[in-house]
């Protein structure tokens, strides 16, 4: 497996009210080409910050971040970063919105790329709703614009940040669903963040477990259960039983830690 | 993929089907009249005018029976007052020339202090530094009462239209200002960082987001404006001119014309309500996107 990313020892330090907050030390995570890995840990632990250091939001305050074998400084067009909060533009349509980012590059509206954003608009199951404005979407549909708006630049990896936190159970596991189908044909690279241990079970090849702040890694867990995986029937399994028992005990004591 | 969830909103409703069975024949058509959703605006503006009526019917009973009709005129006294002063062969000039030279001062002023607001707004709403320094000397000089300036102006302009002008831009200039840069101010970090990730230019997010998002807060900064300039117009007619609304208003107030006073307040009323009209239509043209909502149209009049 060649490492799509590869994180070295990356800390992150910030300045609060006069304070240096250790947000996140010493983190080592190698993400293999197409691999799916999850990332859960107690709130504040600096999970998020990893996500805006890998987009090249704001840089480490040590170590280093590779893509492909080179270190990257600031913004990389190849990686894809979903947010919690859908931010599209209130003033745009669905279609519009999608449209953003090939706007940003300068691509011209082809027929090709036109049938493109069709076809990941009706992939998601949104059909019929390309000319709606963001307010008369519901949550599930605006976090599925969101996702195909970063797949629409096809970029190599794609961060996650608990994109499916906002929404309901039922919408959630659809979303996952969906994702799983999208990433087996897309093959993309994930990193997908989530407080949610079943979510990162379900969806990932590994999980990584972080300890509160200062955040670093703690564990990493290969999930083994087979693909394509039933998102819907996934929890009655023995072998999710088992590794949700186990990385459950391991993110206790940290969840425990920051109470 | 099954679609989970639905677009929101309230789905038409059968009205009829709210109503009891009994109702039928004319009573049926008028309970439609008064519930139907499309004749919402028809029912509205019928109440207005009869509201309208009522209230100019009132003041005529009134007017020299109860109240003396030098203190309060009367709206058949406003009629033909109007076609005296309007009149080309008026000595004091016709109502249209002083009309005219009071809007175009305040178009330039407002269209000149607009500009300026918006473009410092955007300007000093970027530069952090610059915004830190200047705050205070701009709270200080918005703060003092603008009619304060007003003789300043005359001392420095002399008494034709470029105080009136400078005036009407000084008020405007403000309220454009204060409103554009906290519409900028007020722009998502997060759409800002989301669209660095997805590829923008400075430029291209200054376009396609950062414009778009404070155009609700520019707009609003535009419309209340306009009442506030117009005040700063008449405020510099009314201190020292030859023409213009507010001259006028100063001279029928020396002579006691009410009846002349009335008809000024009314035509400044309809000029305010017309330009509303447009910038509202503007508005209504530039955020089509945003839901609508039934607040938020009107104009605040200063007192």
């Amino acid at each position: 497996m060649t490492a799509s990313l590869s994180i070295r020892q990356v800390g992150k330090r910030f300045l609060s009210r006069g304070t240096i907050v250790h947000a996140m030390s010493d983190v080592n995570l190698e993400v293999g080409e197409g691999e799916f890995v999850t990332v859960v840990g107690p709130s504040g632990c600096g999970k998020s910050t990893l996500l805006n250091i890998l987009a090249g939001l704001f840089p480490p305050s040590s170590g280093e971040v590779h893509f492909r074998g080179k270190r990257t400084r600031g913004l990389n067009p190849e990686i894809g970063y979903v947010t919690q909060q859908d931010n599209l533009l209130p003033w745009r349509t669905l279609r519009k919105n999608v449209l953003l980012p090939l706007e940003f590059r300068g691509v011209s509206v082809s027929n090709g790329v036109a049938e493109r954003v069709q076809t990941l608009i009706d992939k998601v199951g949104l059909s019929g709703f390309e000319n709606h404005y963001p307010h008369e979407l519901s949550g599930g549909m605006r976090q599925r614009v969101n996702i195909i708006r970063t797949l629409i630049c096809d970029p190599k990896v794609i961060l996650m940040d608990e994109p499916f936190g906002p929404l309901d159970a039922q919408t959630r596991l659809t979303l996952q669903n969906q994702l799983l189908e999208l990433w087996r044909e897309e093959r993309k690279t994930i990193v997908f963040i989530t407080h949610d241990l079943g979510e990162a079970i379900t969806l990932a090849d590994r999980v990584v477990v972080m300890t509160g702040r200062p955040g670093t890694i703690k564990s990493v867990s290969p999930v083994t259960i087979p693909r394509p995986r039933d998102v819907y029937h996934i929890h009655d399994s023995q072998a999710y039983r088992e590794i949700y028992d186990k990385l459950w005990e391991e993110l206790r004591d940290e969840v425990a830690k920051v109470m | 993929m099954a679609k989970t969830d639905e677009v929101k909103s309230t789905p038409p409703e059968d009205l009829d089907l709210l109503l009891p069975p009994e109702v039928t024949g004319a009573r049926l058509l008028w309970w439609r009249v008064r519930n139907a959703e499309e004749l919402r605006w028809v029912r509205v503006a019928a109440l207005r005018l009869i509201f309208g009526v009522v209230m100019i019917v009132l003041w005529e009973a009134v007017s020299g029976r109860l109240i003396d009709h030098r203190t309060i005129s009367s709206p058949s006294l406003l009629v033909t007052s109007f076609f005296e002063i309007s009149d080309p062969a008026n000595p004091d000039g016709s109502l249209w020339v002083h009309f005219s030279y009071t809007v175009e001062n305040t178009f330039w002023g407002y269209l000149l202090g607009a500009l300026a607001g918006i473009l410092f707004g955007f300007v000093l709403a970027e530069i952090d530094v610059v915004a830190l320094v200047i705050e205070p000397f701009i709270m200080a000089f918005n703060g003092v009462p603008r009619i304060a300036y007003a003789p300043l102006f005359i001392a420095w302009f002399g008494i034709e239209r470029q105080p009136k002008i400078i005036l009407v831009m000084t008020i405007v200039f403000f309220l454009t200002f204060v409103s554009t840069f906290a519409g900028i101010r007020g722009v998502s970090r997060d759409l800002i960082n989301v669209s660095r990730v997805l590829g923008g230019s400075k430029l291209a997010i200054l376009r396609k987001i950062v414009i778009p998002s404070a155009s609700p807060w520019i707009f609003n900064g535009l419309k209340i404006s306009i009442p506030f300039g117009m005040v700063g117009a008449i405020v510099g007619e009314y201190i020292i001119a030859d023409k213009g609304l507010g001259y006028l208003l100063q001279r029928y107030n020396n002579e006691y014309y009410t009846t002349g006073l009335i008809l000024i307040i009314f035509l400044l009323m309809i000029l305010v309500i017309m330009v509303n009209q447009v910038l509202n239509w503007a508005e209504g043209r530039a955020l089509r996107w945003r839901p609508t909502s039934r607040m938020g149209q009107e104009t605040v009049i200063p007192g």
